[in-house]
């Protein structure tokens, strides 16, 4: 069976940059299954789950393939990219209220996309019902996007999400903007829709706990790479990257010595400079003079066919789970 | 680090300075039309300690803050700096607001709003001092701030938007340090970095502890940054302290089904959603 989503070999450049912004990112999402893409600010995370509904910035160009149900999204004429943006694939993203106009009922903004085809009243019932799923009354599709709180909010973007039935959600931070008990709420909803749905989902986030919380397999990405792929269990406690064993050690975490945190130094790498060897390199304890003259390869880590490190001293990264 | 602190659940004396103690909160209220968004909250924060405000939006966190800042009028209660009410010298003059001014400091969550977009790094710090210590040697104190935040003279000459996110934040320290205040209020002064910069800056504001003495009030609603940087702790729910105590222990053993409900829903490998839910609608 083939997987509902599969990024292969994706570059994007961008104008006016000396490298590009995503370097070769291979990921797949397979049906019922939840990815984590992991990564800090300008990574290319949120680039890569853009990258699905071909919602690229101005003058990007793309080379890979970005494979939806089979489909080349790169390649895909007008109106195969506006059945998949509504009816195929979905995105909620980190605001709600940045993704809703406030002037419009919670009915409208649900139905908007399905009436043109499905018709009104299809439409309302389909509406209602997804409020029911996501644990709203009916009575929501009356209300304006300003009587809502964040939580509830964030809710009927997963509603809308749902409207289309469609075989993958990109959910791009979701949970960033509200209240830890909101967002354990949120992500419980989540997990029990998408089991029902059979949908898969790509859950692009910072967060490495919440990350290794919910998802079957997570992808950690560093300065348009995929630094290191695996099962969450693997990742979070047994990292053979050293970025993944930095950002691990760099998180106050409840269950880690108090004190100091193992702070990564530096910056990540600026769009402005092409790039030798590993991007990471700069700030890497363990870098060495073959670190900033070749590029690691993305390898598999013996004895464990998922996990994937892009990394020439793999061997040596121990640092990893608190117990340890 | 060795003197001993008092206890935040002791409720200060109406009319005593609690030994040891540089900012007392006594029975603070503030409502907004039916809303209690302060109810009855009392702390104090020990001399060089630090002191964590947990809780969730709506809980008043920010709006105690705010109050003690002076950016927000209470309904009723106190706040003393030193043992002294900071409405004493509540007057509007220029002299009152600057004495105001250098017991408390405050750090915002976003840098890039809390900075002036056409005002140099070396500028805001300049201007600082010239308003606070007029006739002293700036451009050496300058020099050390930058220094003590890990900013070199390069940065100096930077506007806002040419630093990254973290930079900035450094810059919103250096300038709140520039007054030596008793007091530095950091209202998610971290929330908005990304991991490797948070513990960048956390450790820094470790470092600056250490160094200065400066006494800190930590807003923030992850409870990892609150083991990370606070001695003491104070949960906060619909505008009520829920409960208090030393930071070690409230989190090891919390007391309030509020607090472990918190705790609970912090994620991580095998968290549990059901239990989160369940405990959730029981509140």
């Amino acid at each position: 069976m083939s997987n509902t989503l599969d990024i292969r070999r994706l570059y994007l450049q961008l104008p006016g940059t000396a490298r590009p912004v995503l370097a070769g990112i291979d990921l797949t999402v397979a049906a019922r299954e939840t990815v984590a893409l992991v990564g800090e600010s300008g990574s290319g995370k949120t680039l890569t789950s853009r990258s699905v509904l071909r919602l690229l910035p101005k003058g990007a160009v793309a080379r890979g393939s970005v494979l939806v149900g089979g489909e080349d999204v790169l390649t895909m004429a007008p109106p195969q990219l506006r059945r998949l943006r509504t009816r195929t694939a979905a995105m909620i993203f980190q605001d709600p209220r940045a993704a809703i106009n406030p002037l419009r009922r919670i009915g409208d903004f649900l139905t908007e996309s399905l009436r043109p085809s499905a018709g009104g009243d299809a439409a309302d019932r389909r509406a209602a019902a997804m409020l029911e799923a996501v644990g709203l009354t009916a009575g929501a599709l009356r209300q304006y996007p300003g009587q809502l709180s964040g939580g509830m909010l964030q809710r009927v973007m997963i509603a809308a999400a749902l409207m289309g039935d469609p075989g993958l959600i990109l959910a791009d931070e979701p949970t960033t903007a509200l209240d830890v008990t909101t967002q354990a709420e949120v992500v419980a909803l989540l997990g029990d829709l998408q089991q029902r749905f059979g949908t898969g989902l790509l859950f692009v986030t910072h967060d490495l706990g919440l990350a290794a919380a919910i998802s079957d397999r997570v992808y950690v990405m560093y300065a348009g790479r995929i630094a290191e792929t695996g099962s969450a269990e693997t990742l979070f406690n047994h990292p053979r990257h050293p970025y993944t064993a930095a950002l691990l050690q760099s998180t106050p975490r409840l269950d880690a010595p108090r004190g100091r945190l193992a702070a990564i130094d530096g910056q990540p790498p600026s769009l402005r400079e092409a790039l030798t060897g590993c991007p990471f390199a700069p700030r890497c304890r363990y870098a060495t003079a073959i670190c900033t003259e070749e590029m690691p390869e993305q390898l598999p880590v013996a004895g464990d066919p998922g996990h994937r490190t892009a990394c020439h001293h793999s061997d040596q990264v121990t640092v990893g789970a608190p117990d340890e | 680090m060795t003197s001993p602190q008092p206890d935040p659940q002791l409720r200060p004396e109406p009319d005593r300075k609690t030994a040891g103690a540089v900012l007392e909160v006594v029975d603070l209220r503030r409502t907004y039309g039916s809303v209690q968004a302060v109810d009855d909250v009392s702390f104090t924060l020990a001399e060089g300690g630090s002191l964590g405000i947990v809780g969730e939006s709506g809980s008043g966190k920010t709006t105690t803050a705010r109050i003690i800042v002076g950016l927000e009028q209470a309904d009723s209660g106190q706040v003393r700096v030193h043992g002294r009410e900071r409405a004493h010298h509540a007057g509007r003059g220029r002299v009152q607001r600057l004495q105001r001014a250098r017991e408390i400091q405050m750090v915002f969550q976003d840098p890039f709003l809390s900075l002036d977009p056409r005002t140099s790094v070396g500028a805001v710090l300049r201007d600082t001092l010239r308003l606070h210590f007029p006739g002293t040697d700036h451009a050496r104190r300058t020099a050390e701030l930058l220094d003590q935040v890990g900013l070199g003279t390069r940065e100096s000459g930077a506007l806002p938007r040419q630093l990254s996110g973290g930079q900035r934040q450094r810059v919103a320290i250096a300038r709140a340090l520039a007054v030596r205040p008793a007091v530095l209020v950091l209202d998610e002064a971290v929330a908005a970095l990304d991991v490797s910069v948070q513990a960048q800056i956390l450790n820094l504001l470790a470092d600056i502890r250490e160094q200065t003495g400066t006494a800190y009030l930590f807003i923030t609603h992850d409870l990892g940054v609150v083991r990370c940087v606070t001695d003491d702790v104070i949960v906060m729910r619909r505008g009520r302290v829920v409960e208090s105590g030393r930071t070690p222990q409230v989190l090891a053993n919390p007391q309030h089904p509020y607090t472990r409900l918190l705790l609970d829903s912090v994620p991580r490998p095998g968290w549990d959603l059901k239990r989160i839910a369940a405990a959730r609608r029981a509140l």
